[in-house]
């Protein structure tokens, strides 16, 4: 122990020499700082603004500057008629595009005036009488971009998709939005490329999903639970108690945990991970909350479980402690394999370490 | 109006010059402190930029009811937690070794003692509760009541977990032979 205190006592020195040894010059760090700084100071300031706003605006009137989103508006859907000359089919890319901008504007919680400012008016509006709410929204809007100038979609209700528009480019981009007391609850966008009609959908928990509208079911993946284990992931679901993970192995309790991800259930990923005072977890509101304000990550976590199912090859359990182990998840692709580092609680049942890396 | 932004103008220099000094003070001590606990240089650069806006903004509700130190460490620990719950940190998968260019390189660094070495890399490997503690301990030479005010937990809490921190790592120790 005495020799413990002395590594101690010498490790700022260490530190400094090793791990911190690269970290000296922060210049560069300082004027990143202080550039923020003086922007944020600036929006305080709303008579300066007012002077750059004007001046912005001169040049707006000259060069004739489209709000970002409604620019593009080109073939007369959006709700409003625009004086934007007709253009031709929008190609996949272009599509492509614009569902990427609306995702990185379109999140949880976002107030209608701001979505009526990106992308004006919708289509069509049904309020809580002419939506179920079922899923808690108590209005839904519509919007259809990239629509040509006077088409109209077969299906006249909301809850259809106007499948054969979409795949004749007759319109581009269906956008559906859920509301509760004005604020966006979840939306999702349905749109082509190629052949294929894609649904992609974030959920009001803040996890998302995309999948083909024509795939009824995921490609089979050695990720599936059996029957059985399906059997004991709704049963640990309803419950969760730990005692149901019993005889279940580490591999089991991992591919409970992948599918947990892919079904975006919160609640089961978070009852999933280790409780433990070591690991830096979160209460489940702290989770729940985080999750909501993050659609990148969720959007991450989307692609990287999409990747997992279609390139796992198999699964090796590697003992790294007597209470820990690793699951290395090998590629049919020969990419890099993956670890999950996989913890045996007090009870020596298997869970998922909150961080794979501490 | 003009006296207005006048005065505006000489009470933001005022907290500008008090941010410049808080700034020179402790940036480099915040991103080696963030550095230390989130492991990564590019992630502890975006956190440091985020607690000095934080510490900026804050600047005139600062009450000195703690040291300035204290105050910007509580926001560093605060922010670089954060970012210990976010996906990107959760996501990390695990490798063998700490992505902390401990290993890589070494030879040419000024410490040639290969035990000191490997204890740094042990602590960095640490689960990051303990670990956090050991760095404001430690490395930052404060004292429990400070590492418990800027936690925000008790000061036998401190005691407790540092106990069992370095029974983690003498234990990680004798694993590995590095007696």
């Amino acid at each position: 122990m005495v020799k413990l205190e002395k590594m101690l006592e010498e490790f700022k020195e260490t530190a400094d020499q090793t791990l911190l040894r690269d970290i000296q010059d922060t210049t560069k760090l300082e004027q990143r700082i202080r550039q923020k700084m003086n922007t944020s100071r600036n929006k305080k300031r709303p008579y300066l603004a007012y002077t750059v706003c004007a001046a912005v605006a001169i040049v707006m009137v000259f060069v004739g500057v489209a709000p970002f989103f409604k620019q593009n508006e080109a073939v007369g859907g959006g709700g409003q008629a625009t004086s934007v000359p007709p253009v031709a089919i929008p190609s996949d890319e272009a599509i492509m595009q614009r569902v990427q901008e609306l995702k990185s504007v379109l999140h949880i919680d976002l107030p209608q005036d701001r979505v009526t400012e990106l992308l004006s008016t919708p289509d069509h509006v049904a309020s809580e009488n002419g939506g179920s709410g079922d899923d808690g929204a108590d209005e839904y809007w519509e919007y259809s971009l990239f629509r040509k100038m006077g088409y109209v979609s077969s299906p006249k209700s909301m809850i259809m998709i106007d499948e054969e528009g979409l795949l004749n480019r007759d319109t581009g981009i269906s956008v559906n939005i859920g509301w509760e007391n004005k604020k966006l609850l979840w939306y999702s966008l349905i749109y082509p490329q190629g052949k294929e009609l894609y649904l992609y959908k974030m959920n009001s928990n803040g996890t998302v999903s995309e999948s083909k509208i024509s795939e009824s079911q995921p490609t089979p993946s050695i990720l599936d639970l059996s029957p059985e284990e399906e059997e004991l992931y709704f049963s640990y679901l309803d419950k969760k108690k730990d005692e149901i993970l019993r005889d279940m192995t580490i591999e089991q309790i991992l591919k409970m945990y992948i599918r947990a991800q892919q079904d975006g259930d919160l609640e089961m990923q978070y009852a999933l991970h280790i409780q433990d005072e070591e690991y830096e977890k979160p209460t489940l509101e702290q989770f729940l909350s985080d999750v909501k304000k993050d659609p990148i990550g969720a959007e991450n976590t989307m692609r990287h479980v999409q990747m997992l199912r279609e390139q796992t090859d198999t699964l090796e359990y590697q003992w790294t402690d007597k209470t820990e182990g690793i699951v290395w998840i090998k590629f049919k692709d020969n990419r890099k394999k993956l670890g999950y580092r996989m913890i045996h609680n007090k009870k020596r049942i298997w869970k998922v370490s909150w961080m794979p890396i501490q | 109006m003009r006296g207005l932004e006048l005065a505006q103008n000489q009470l933001d220099k005022t907290k500008e010059a008090l941010f410049e000094e808080v700034m020179q003070a402790y940036l480099k001590k915040v991103l080696r402190l963030v550095y230390l606990i989130v492991k990564d240089r590019s992630s502890a650069e975006d956190i440091t930029q985020e607690v000095f806006l934080k510490a900026y903004k804050g600047l005139g509700s600062f009450r000195e009811e703690s040291s300035m130190q204290t105050w910007i460490y509580r926001i560093a620990v605060n922010e670089a937690k954060k970012h210990l719950r976010s996906w990107s940190f959760r996501n990390l998968f695990y490798k063998p070794e700490v992505d902390a260019g401990i290993v890589e390189g070494i030879e040419s660094a000024v410490i040639k003692s290969d035990h000191r070495i490997r204890f740094a890399r042990i602590v960095m490997e640490l689960p990051s509760s303990y670990r956090q503690l050991i760095i404001l301990h430690y490395y930052e030479e404060l004292s429990a009541e400070e590492v418990a005010d800027i936690m925000g937990i008790s000061t036998g809490a401190v005691y407790t977990k540092l106990h069992r921190a370095r029974q983690k790592l003498k234990e990680q120790l004798e694993k590995e032979g590095a007696w």
